[in-house]
C-alpha cells in the first residue's frame, strides 16, 4: 500500500464533457493512486464502481459539496483536484469542508470570473486594461456610444476563448453583445455569469500561456508557451502552443514576476494554474489566470522526464507525494489546437497520414467524428484535433506543426 | 493512448513506453528483421527504416537505430508502429504452438474465383499506391463470407474503413474488410479465464452500458491482459476511460484475480456516435 493509498482516495472532479480525464486517469495508474472520479452524470457502471465513480451536482455548489462529505465518510479522501474550469471551485470548496489542502474557495472562485479577477487585480501594480462590467438587460446603444475602442467583450466563466469577440466600433458592439447573449443562452451559466459581460480595452501583442504549479504559494514555472499565430480578433481561436518560449530571458522573467503577484493578490497558494498573457512595449498584460492546468489534449506537450507528464505532477502535489519529475530543461514541444475551418458537417479528413509522417511530429488526433457538425468561435466549444510536435528548436517545432496542418484537408458540408 | 519516450545512455536506442503491459514476464530481444517473426510487435518495428534492434520488457520497448538514422523522423514512425499495434489488439508475441492461417483457411470453398481476381487487382490499383508513401501494408489474406480479408501493419490499420469504402463501391459482392488480427485464433477467449470474462461482459456489463447506445467486445486474453474494445455508443464517448478503468477493469480484476491489465484497443477517433462528446470547458 502506497502512502498515498493510507490516507485515502484521490477525487477527481471531471465534467462528462472533459477532454482531460483519461491522461488523468492514466497517471493515477502509473503513480498505483487509489482514485474515483465525480462527475455530473452517473456513470454507466456505477452500479458496480463501489464508489470510484459518484455523480455530483455541479450546478448547485452547496448541493455538491454536501454529496462529497457524505461520500467522503464511505470512502475518505485524501485529495481533491477539480480538473477544469466548470469544477475548480466545487474542489476548493469540499476540501474546505473536509479540511484537506487546497486553495480558499474564495480565491478560486475570484479567478474563474473575468470580472472578479480583474477587480482583485486593479490595485496589485501590474498592467492592467480598463474595464467595466455591463448587464445585458441595459440598451445596448448608450453602452455602445461610450466605449473606448477597440474593445473586447467576454463572457464572465467561459473558457478557450468562447464567446470572445473584439469590437472596434459601435455597431461591431452591439452586434458581438448580441452573438454573445445567444451564445450564453445555449450554455449552463448562472447568476451574474448568465446575465452580465466584461468590456475590457483590447490590448495589443504576442501572446503566451504560463504554466505552473503553486507550492506553499510559491510559483514553479512549469512550461512557458508562446502562441505564433496573431490573436488579433474579432474572435480568438487557440491554435498553436509552443515551449520553451522565444522570448528573451528578462521578458520571461517579468511574466513569471507578473503571474506570481497575481496569484498571490487572488490568494492562490496550491495547486496548478494556467495563466494567459499579452506582451508588449509597457510589459506583461494578465489575460486571466485559472486554478487550473491547462485544457484540452494540450497537457501532452509537456514531459517531465521519465517521471511522467504534467497530470502525474498534479497528482504527487495534490496527494503530497515527492516530485519524483525533472522540470529541467526539456526538448523543445508543441501542440496545435486545430483551428476549424468553417462551419458545416465534417465529411472527410484527407492527409491524416502525410501529417503523422512529417519529421517531428508524434501524434495527430481528431477529437470530432466525421459526420459531425463543427462550429468555429466564438460559439464553437469543442477542438477539431490536436497535433504534438518534438523537436530540437522552437522554430522546428512551429514548422512541423504548420506542414503537419498544411498536410490536412477537410470537406466540410454547409448547412 | 500515449506512448512516452525516454532517452538511454546509448544515443543510439530509445526506450518506448506505452503505458500498458509490453511481456507479462521476461525479456525479448530482437537483433533483426528475420529473428522478430514471432513478434507482431517487433516485426512492425522493423518494417520503420533504419530500425536495427528490438528490446522489450514488461513495461517498455527499447529500439535501437542504424548510425545513418535521425531519431527525429525514426521515432515518429516507430510510436506509430507501436500504436498501430496496441490499436490492433495483436499479442505481442505469439504462442509456439500458434498455428499459421493460409489463405485457403480463410477462404470459402466455393468462393468466386474472379471476384477474388478483382479484389487482387484492387489491392495493387488502389491499396497499394494509397499506401506507397506510409509505413503501412496491407496484405491479401482471404475472402470468406463476403468479408475481405487483410493483413493491416502501420498506418495501413487506420486505413480499414476507407479501404472498405473503396472495394465496397467497386465490387458489391463484398460486404466488408476484416483485419486478420480480428481472425485470428484467440486460444484464450476459450480458457476458463477467457469464458468467465465473456460471461461477465454479457451478462452484467453489457446490459448497463447498453442503456447509453454501448457494447465491449472482448478481443483477446493473454496472459495476464485482457484485451477489449468499446463500441457504439462507447466509442469516442468522452467519458469512456472512466467506464473501463473505473468500471469494467474492477470487475474483470475481481472476477479473475490473474488478471493485471483490462487494455483498450478501440480507435477512438472512428466513434460517430460517442454518447458523451468532448468539449470545451466552462
Amino acid at each position: 500500500m502506497t502512502a498515498a493509498a493510507a490516507r485515502g482516495r484521490l477525487l477527481l472532479l471531471v465534467p462528462t464533457t472533459s477532454y482531460r480525464i483519461g491522461d488523468f486517469l492514466a497517471a493515477a495508474e502509473r503513480l498505483k493512486v487509489d482514485v474515483a472520479v465525480g462527475s455530473d452524470q452517473p456513470g454507466v457502471l456505477e452500479v458496480f464502481s463501489r464508489g470510484r465513480t459518484v455523480a455530483l451536482d455541479f450546478k448547485a455548489v452547496d448541493r455538491g459539496v454536501k454529496q462529497i462529505v457524505s461520500y467522503n465518510s464511505d470512502y475518505p479522501l485524501a485529495a481533491i483536484i477539480g480538473i477544469d474550469q466548470e469544477t475548480t471551485v466545487l474542489a476548493a470548496t469540499a476540501s474546505a469542508a473536509i479540511g484537506l489542502r487546497h486553495n480558499a474557495p474564495a480565491s478560486v472562485e475570484a479567478a474563474q470570473n473575468k470580472h472578479r479577477f480583474r477587480s482583485r487585480l486593479a490595485n496589485s501594480g501590474l498592467p492592467a486594461p480598463w474595464f467595466t462590467l455591463l448587464s445585458l438587460a441595459d440598451n445596448p446603444a448608450p453602452q455602445a456610444a461610450l466605449m473606448p475602442y477597440p474593445v473586447v467583450l467576454k463572457p464572465l466563466a467561459l473558457s478557450a476563448s468562447r464567446g470572445v469577440i473584439r469590437a472596434d466600433n459601435p455597431d461591431q458592439f452591439i452586434a458581438a453583445r448580441k452573438r454573445i447573449q445567444a451564445i450564453l443562452a445555449k450554455t449552463d451559466s448562472q447568476g451574474e455569469a448568465a446575465s452580465h459581460i466584461l468590456i475590457e480595452d483590447y490590448i495589443p501583442g504576442r501572446e503566451v500561456a504560463l504554466e505552473g504549479l503553486l507550492v506553499n504559494g510559491r510559483l514553479r514555472v512549469l512550461a512557458l508557451f508562446d502562441k505564433p499565430d496573431p490573436l488579433q480578433g474579432p474572435y480568438f481561436e487557440e491554435t498553436i502552443y509552443i515551449t520553451p518560449s522565444r522570448l528573451p530571458a528578462p521578458v520571461q522573467a517579468d511574466i513569471a514576476t507578473t503571474v506570481g503577484t497575481a496569484v498571490a493578490t487572488l490568494g492562490l497558494h496550491d495547486g496548478p494554474i494556467h495563466a494567459e498573457l499579452r506582451i508588449n512595449d509597457h510589459g506583461a498584460w494578465l489575460i486571466e489566470v485559472a486554478a487550473r492546468s491547462i485544457g484540452g489534449l494540450c497537457s501532452r506537450a509537456l514531459q517531465f522526464g521519465a517521471g511522467g507528464g504534467l497530470e502525474d505532477l498534479i497528482i504527487r502535489h495534490a496527494l503530497g507525494l515527492p516530485a519524483g519529475i525533472d522540470t529541467g530543461e526539456q526538448p523543445a514541444s508543441g501542440v496545435m489546437m486545430i483551428p476549424i475551418p468553417g462551419a458545416g458537417v465534417l465529411r472527410t479528413i484527407d492527409g491524416l497520414e502525410a501529417a503523422r509522417a512529417v519529421p517531428g511530429i508524434g501524434e495527430v488526433t481528431i477529437a470530432i467524428p466525421l459526420g459531425d457538425t463543427l462550429v468555429p468561435v466564438p460559439e464553437g466549444n469543442r477542438y477539431l484535433g490536436f497535433i504534438f510536435a518534438t523537436g530540437a528548436t522552437p522554430r522546428d517545432v512551429e514548422s512541423a506543426l504548420r506542414d503537419a496542418h498544411g498536410k490536412l484537408k477537410f470537406e466540410i458540408e454547409a448547412n | 493512448m500515449f506512448i512516452q519516450t525516454e532517452p538511454t545512455p546509448n544515443p543510439a536506442q530509445m526506450k518506448f513506453l506505452p503505458g500498458q503491459t509490453v511481456l507479462p514476464s521476461g525479456t525479448a530481444h530482437f537483433a533483426d528483421a528475420g529473428t522478430s517473426e514471432r513478434s507482431p510487435l517487433a516485426r512492425r518495428l522493423f518494417a520503420v527504416e533504419g530500425v536495427t534492434g528490438v528490446f522489450l520488457d514488461q513495461d517498455s520497448i527499447v529500439v535501437s537505430k542504424s548510425d545513418n538514422s535521425d531519431w527525429q523522423i525514426l521515432k515518429t514512425f516507430a510510436l506509430a508502429a507501436i500504436m498501430n499495434h496496441y490499436t490492433a489488439g495483436e499479442v505481442v508475441i505469439l504462442a509456439e504452438e500458434e498455428p499459421a492461417l493460409t489463405e485457403e483457411d480463410l477462404t470459402d470453398p466455393d468462393a468466386d474465383a474472379a471476384t477474388i481476381a478483382d479484389i487482387k487487382d484492387l489491392m495493387e490499383s488502389h491499396v497499394k499506391p494509397a499506401l506507397a508513401s506510409s509505413d503501412g501494408e496491407a496484405i491479401y489474406r482471404g475472402f470468406k463470407n463476403g468479408m475481405v480479408i487483410l493483413e493491416l501493419t502501420g498506418s495501413a490499420g487506420n486505413l480499414r474503413l476507407n479501404i472498405e469504402q473503396m472495394m465496397r463501391h467497386y465490387l458489391h459482392e463484398i460486404e466488408g474488410v476484416l483485419d486478420f488480427a480480428d481472425v485470428a485464433p484467440k486460444p484464450g477467449l476459450e480458457t476458463d479465464e477467457g469464458r468467465a470474462i465473456r460471461r461477465l461482459l454479457d451478462e452484467h456489463i453489457n446490459p448497463q452500458v447498453a442503456s447509453h447506445g454501448g457494447h465491449i467486445a472482448l478481443v483477446d486474453v493473454k496472459g495476464d491482459t485482457v484485451y477489449v474494445r468499446l463500441e457504439g455508443g462507447c466509442q469516442g464517448c468522452g467519458m469512456a476511460d472512466v467506464t473501463l478503468k473505473q468500471g469494467v477493469a474492477n470487475e474483470i480484476r475481481d472476477l479473475v484475480p490473474s488478471i493485471a491489465h483490462v487494455l483498450d484497443v478501440t480507435d477512438h477517433a472512428g466513434g460517430s456516435n460517442p454518447y458523451y462528446q468532448q468539449g470545451k470547458g466552462g
